[in-house]
This record gives C-alpha cells, structure tokens and sequence, in this order.
C-alpha cells in the first residue's frame, strides 16, 4: 500500500467521526432511536404518532430524546394496561407544540453546568451584540445626522480690514503688476539657461538673487536684467510706502493666471456665501510668495547700487523693504507676519553688510534716516499677529462640528474627511491606518464621537494657546520655555487620530523665537546705524554706547540673551567695532561666535534656536514625551546636544556667500 | 375541579414531593397517586407531570433511575434528595401559613385549613 493509501485511512476516519457526530445526523440518530422504541411499544398509532409528535418537537439531544420517548411510552403503556382509552390517553398527552416546549426548557436545565455556562455565556453575547448594534445605531444616527451650521464668514471679515483702504493705497496692485513683468524676463533668462545650474532652483531658480555671487558666470546677464528692470522696481519702492499690502483674500484663484506662473495667481471675487467657501486655512497666500520674490530683487539691487556706489539708491531700496515688511506684517495672517519679519530680517542684514562692504558709502545723514525708517516700521514689521488663527481654527470647528448654540458640539462626517485629509500623504503627518478610506473605515466612522473631543475642548485648547502666546508677546524671550510646555500640553495628541488641535495650531515657540530674534536684530541694526552717523560726524567711534543716547541712540537696547543688561559694543584694536549679544549660553564671549555646523546660513550667527536654547530648552524627559509636536518644532535642537558657546555677533556681518 | 394554571404551578411541585417523601414513584403512580388521594383536584395529565418532573430534577430537588420492575416494563423511578426534602419541609410551611391566613380572611375554613398538614 503507498504511503498516500496509509495516510488516507486516519484522516476518512476523522472525516467520517466529524459527519457522524454533525448536528444533522445526531438529529436523524435521535429520529430514529425514537421511533425504534415506539414501532416496539405496540401502542395504538394515535398514541404513537402523537409522542412522536412531542418527541421531535422537543429537539433535544439524541439521548435526552431517547430518554423522553422512553418514558411517555412507559406511561402510555401503562395508562393503557389500567384500561385507560385512547383519547383519555391523548387528553393527557396534551398538545404536542406546547408539550414539547415545557419539556425542552425542563430538559435543558437538567443539562450540565458547563452546558448551562455556555448558554448563558452565549446568550449574554447575544444580548452584549444586540446592545452594541442598538448602540451603534443610535450612535451612526447621531453621527450622519449631525451637520455643521457654517454662519461665519471670516473671509468676509479678514477682508472687512482693508475695505476702507482705496487702490492707491493698497501695494499689492503694483507687486502683482510688477511681479508678472518680472516673470517675463526670468523666463527668458531661463530660456537662455542662465541661472540654470543653482542649486534648489527649481522653476523659481531665478528668483534666489541674493545667493548669486559676481563670481557666478550667469551674475552679468541677471545684473543686467536687473538694472533695466529698475523703473518697475522704483515703482515697487513707491508703494511700499502706501498704508497696506491690501491683498484681498479669497478661496478661489484664476487657475489660469496660475499657468501663466506665480506672481500672476490672482484671487477672484470670495464666494459670498461662507457654505460655499472652503476652509480659512486652505485660503491661498500667494502675494507672500510675490513679495518675497520681489525682495530678492530689491536686496540683489540693493548690492548692485552698493557696488555702483549709488548710495541713495541702496538707502530708497533698504528702506523700501523695510516698508514692505512692515506692510506684510499688518496682514492678518501670522505666516504673512513671519514673511514681514524675514523680509526685516533681509534689510537689516543689508544695513550691516553694506556699512561693513562699502564703509562710508551712507553717510551720517543717511544712516540717521535709515535708522528712523527702522524704527517707524518696526510696530508693525517685528510684529506677530495671530488673530487668523483664531479665525482659522474657529472656521475649522465650524466647518466639522455641530453646534449647541452654547459652545459645543460633536465631530461630523465633514471632520472625518478633514482629519482624513490631514493624515493622508504626502504630508507627511503620519500616515492613520485607520484614517485610510476603506469600507470598514466607514463603516467604523461613527465611533469617532466615542474618542473624538468635543468643541468645546478644542476651543478651550486653542483659547488657552492664544492667551499664552499673547501674554509671552508682552513679556519677551524669557518666557519661551512656559510657551513651549503649555505647546506640548495643548497639542499633545489626546485623542488618537480624532485630535485636530496638534495639527491645527502652528508651532508658536518657534515664531515667537523668530520675532525676538528679529526684536533683537532691529535693536542692534539700529545701534550700528547711530555707530556709524556718530563715526560720519565725529570721526572716530564712540567709547561706549552711551556716547549715542539720546542723540542718534533714543536709548541703548537691552541683551535678550541677559535679561538686565544691554546690548554689547567693543571697538576693535584693529579698527573697527563689532555689536553683539551674550548668545545661547548667556554669557559674553567677547564678541566670538560660536562654532556652527551649518555655517552656511547668511544669518548662522543669530539663530532663532539660540534663543530657544537660552529659555525654552526641554528637559530630556519633557523633550522624550509622546508629542507629535515637539519633533516638528524643535528640529534645530537637540535637548542633549550642549549649548552653543559664544555670542550672537550683529557687526560686523557674517560673510556674505 | 381542576385548578388554575397559576395554582396548579404553585401547588403541583410541592405535591410531588410530598408524594415522594413516602416512597419513590414512577410517573404513571403519580399521576394516579395525585388524582386519586386530591379528588381531581390536582389531576394532570403526561404533558404536565413530565416537564414538572424534570423540573424538580433539574433543581437537585428528586433523583430518577430507569428499572426494570417486576412485571417486565422499564420504568422511571423518582425519589426524593436531601435537598428535595429540606424544600418540601420549607414549602410545606408556606403553605400552612397561607392556609391560615387565607383562614384569617376567611377564605378557607378553619377546618380546611386546620387540616393542612
């Protein structure tokens, strides 16, 4: 016999045991046995087929039956030796449907405990099933019947802040206008391959002016493309010194003027109905993107006037960005804030490295004037404004949530398909198994009301952020560790996937590290400008600073890094000064800067994790907490890595590259 | 007379038992035993008796044993447990103590109750 034949005998044998003990057979068995006994009872067939009758309906166990028949059969026989008659004996026999109940329910509690364990375990997962379905439903019901109520246009309202402003006070028009004619002539430098090899190019490639040196074989075409380009850029300097950038925001574009290249992206007229608009947050920015390209144009003039020794047109042009952020940085938006602050930034690097590349190329004067452009735009141009966001994030809960009429409400279809949306890639959020789209997804999307927070919660999240970023706006950098905590604690995802608030609020701690950063850096642009009008007037330089105040120094600006003491000033044996800060570590260094690893940041020497090192440095514990935040925020610093050792050096510039 | 279902449920086990309490009993004797010493009044039939039974057996309350008696047939025996009994003595007091008050009422004579025993 082959080994297939033998193998073949165990496994008929379990396949036959597993047929003979089915449900079906034991129930046929049962049949059987019965109706074996009664054909051998010799009763008369009313008597017979009547407990039959009962036997079957009973349904019980081959056994149980057996047992049952054997015993209705015993008394039938019985009734009949005593001379009973056959319909006396059918009364007693009863009905057989009722008959055969009441003995099935007595017969199964005869059964074991591990029967009885088993029934009632599964009769209590019966009623566990049919609870949680009703559950479920009640809950499925409450989630596709909940709908937002969308009543607030805060479009409407972020454009209710420039109504009042008229074209010819509004920027915006010009940048748009001036932007596009720009575009014409990067796309034919780009036709002609100039500027192609840069690297992160991209198709903006000709936009990253600064970066290109007189070394640069393509540096002659841009230059010369630039000067001929100076009547548009003296139109752009004219309205930077209008009121506002003006840019009246809307949740529709012209997608064909996006064809024709950023700086042509135009809005349309907002849809008037806030139902029909879609998220604040997806509302597109793109003057930010014309404006900062604008800057590179106006900063790689500002060096070609410098080189040209054109001094009034590096003053107009610096002061013209200075302007221009200070513009940015009355828009509602906190990202338009940080781009005011960057374009400052720009300028007041500008400042430096032309008072160190060209000495007395600005004379006292001009120094003087820059110096109150300086301190005109600053209320607004080192300014963070951050009551879109307020708006953002309520438009948010809007949009996804109901609402009570008291401040409450649940999560809706709609903020599932936005939290979707938010752990989908590319993002690069994470991606949420069980966020991915799929039947069981849907169907399993009710029970994010179990899990999802309320409104109110998220609102009072939000809430609790904001009064903490206003109260660290008045205080200054010193309480940028308590923002940072209260960040954690706030965006700290407490509900699973179902928590908006991580993603929602932007990382504050490190805006309002960028905003003292630049505070700072507009104290010290200011110090070098009164340095250098001082040296223009008196023909050496002053001993300490406070030889400035308050003639071209209204006062001498404190050390942020030092709280009580001020900014540093040491002149040079060799000629010269520099104007520092303490730096990360807080102490002075004598006007050394530390030793970078990234050293090619134009601004390497002035860090915004500098200032987060000094305040807001986590312990390794707070910085190993299960946030999704802190990672995304603080990835400039690392909470074991030791403190920069050296100062924030202002003057004279890091060198350009 | 026949009683009610609900007094019948209420009286039909704890006359079992107390039938059992002298002797074990197959369900035919029973029926006959009920019938004949209550006048009818506690009658029933196999499709009362049997579930009743398995009832009680279910509660631990009388045990069953199929034997052969001496006319050849095979017959289920029931007899009484321990814990059947202690039930019978608890019933058999509730049901003097709703005899008398039922008496009290005078729903019941106090003869009729008096000879509840």
């Amino acid at each position: 016999m082959s080994g297939a034949a033998e193998g073949a005998g165990p496994v008929r044998a379990i396949w036959r045991w597993n047929v003979m003990h089915s449900p079906l057979a034991r129930r046929i068995r049962a049949n059987r046995y019965a109706a074996r006994q009664l054909a051998a009872a010799g009763l008369p067939a009313s008597v017979s087929t009547r407990i039959d009758a009962i036997v079957r309906r009973t349904r019980l166990w081959a056994d149980e039956r057996g047992d049952v028949a054997r015993e209705l059969i015993a008394h039938a026989r019985d009734a009949t030796d005593a001379g009973r008659t056959e319909p006396e004996i059918l009364s007693s026999l009863g009905d057989p449907k009722p008959v055969a109940r009441l003995i099935r329910r007595a017969m199964k509690r005869k059964r074991s405990w591990l029967y009885q364990t088993r029934a009632w375990a599964a009769r209590g997962l019966g009623v566990a099933c049919v609870l949680v379905m009703v559950g479920y439903g009640v809950l499925a019901l409450r989630f596709y019947t909940g709908r937002a109520h969308i009543e607030t246009n805060y479009l409407a309202m972020l454009n209710d802040r420039i109504a009042e402003y008229g074209p010819d006070e509004r920027g915006y028009p010009v940048y748009q206008d001036v932007g596009r004619r720009w575009w014409t002539i990067a796309e034919r430098l780009r036709a002609e391959s100039v500027y192609a090899d840069t690297p992160s190019d991209g198709d903006r490639g000709i936009d990253m002016l600064p970066d290109l040196d007189p070394s640069h074989p393509d540096y002659d075409a841009v230059a010369s493309a630039v000067r001929g380009f100076r009547p548009e850029l003296d139109r752009v300097a004219d309205a930077t010194a209008r009121p506002v950038m003006g840019f009246r925001y809307s949740d529709r574009m012209n997608e064909e003027s996006d064809a024709d290249g950023y700086y042509a992206m135009e809005p349309l007229e907002p849809n008037a109905n806030p139902e029909d608009q879609g998220y604040l947050f997806e509302v597109l920015l793109p003057h930010l993107g014309q404006a900062r390209g604008l800057t590179r144009l106006m900063v790689f003039d500002t060096r070609l006037a410098a080189d040209e020794g054109d001094a009034a047109r590096v003053e107009r042009t610096i002061t013209a960005l200075a302007d221009l952020s200070r513009q940015l940085g009355c828009e509602p938006f906190l990202i338009s804030s940080l781009v005011g602050v960057a374009v400052h930034n720009l300028a007041g690097l500008e400042v430096a490295r032309v008072l160190d590349d060209h000495p007395g190329l600005l004379d006292g004067p001009a120094c003087t004037r820059l110096a109150h452009a300086f301190a005109r735009v600053r209320p607004d141009a080192v300014h963070l404004e951050v009551v879109s966001e307020a708006y953002i994030f309520d438009d948010l809960l809007q949009r996804t949530y109901t609402d009570d009429g008291h401040g409450n409400g649940r999560l809706t279809p709609a903020g599932i398909e936005l939290l979707r949306e938010f752990a989908s890639p590319p993002d690069d959020l994470g991606v949420v198994p069980m966020l991915d789209q799929t039947p069981l997804t849907d169907a399993a999307a009710p029970a994010a009301l179990l899990v999802a927070p309320d409104r109110r919660s998220l609102a009072n999240r939000q809430g609790r952020m904001l009064r903490k970023v206003e109260e660290v706006l008045d205080v200054g950098p010193e309480r940028l560790g308590e923002l940072r905590r209260v960040q954690i604690e706030v965006t700290e995802n407490q509900n699973g996937v179902f928590d908006p608030v991580g993603i929602m609020i932007p990382a504050y701690d490190r805006a309002l590290a960028t905003l003292f950063r630049e505070r700072a850096h507009d104290d010290a642009v200011r110090v070098i400008l009164a340095v250098e009008a001082f040296v223009a007037e008196h023909g050496r330089l002053p001993v300490t600073l406070h030889e400035l105040t308050p003639t071209y120094l209204p006062e001498i600006p404190p050390d942020p890094f030092d709280p009580g003491s001020s900014i540093k000033y040491r002149a040079l044996e060799g000629g010269g000064y520099t104007v520092y800060f303490a730096g990360a570590d807080g102490d002075d260094d004598g006007g050394t800067p530390p030793i970078e690893d990234d050293g090619d940041h134009a601004d390497a020497h002035i860090r915004v994790a500098d200032l987060l090192d000094r305040f807001g440095r986590l312990t390794p514990d707070e910085d190993d907490a299960p946030t999704t935040t802190y990672s995304m925020i603080g990835g400039t610093q690392d909470p074991h890595a030791p403190v920069p050792n050296g100062d924030w050096v202002l003057y004279p510039p890091p060198p350009s590259e | 007379m026949k009683l009610e279902r609900e007094l019948m449920r209420g009286a039909g086990p704890t006359a079992v038992l107390h039938l059992l309490a002298a002797r074990e009993m197959y369900g035919y004797e029973l029926v006959e035993a009920l019938a004949r010493r209550t006048d009818g009044v506690l009658a029933m039939g196999q499709s009362t008796l049997y579930p009743l039974l398995y009832n009680l057996e279910a509660k631990d309350l009388i045990a069953a044993e199929w034997r052969t008696a001496d006319s050849g047939r095979d017959r289920k025996y029931y007899r009484l447990t321990g814990k059947g009994k202690r039930k019978l003595k608890a019933d058999t007091e509730q049901w003097n103590q709703l005899a008398g008050a039922m008496a009290a009422l005078g729903v019941l004579s106090p003869i009729v109750a008096g000879g509840v025993s």
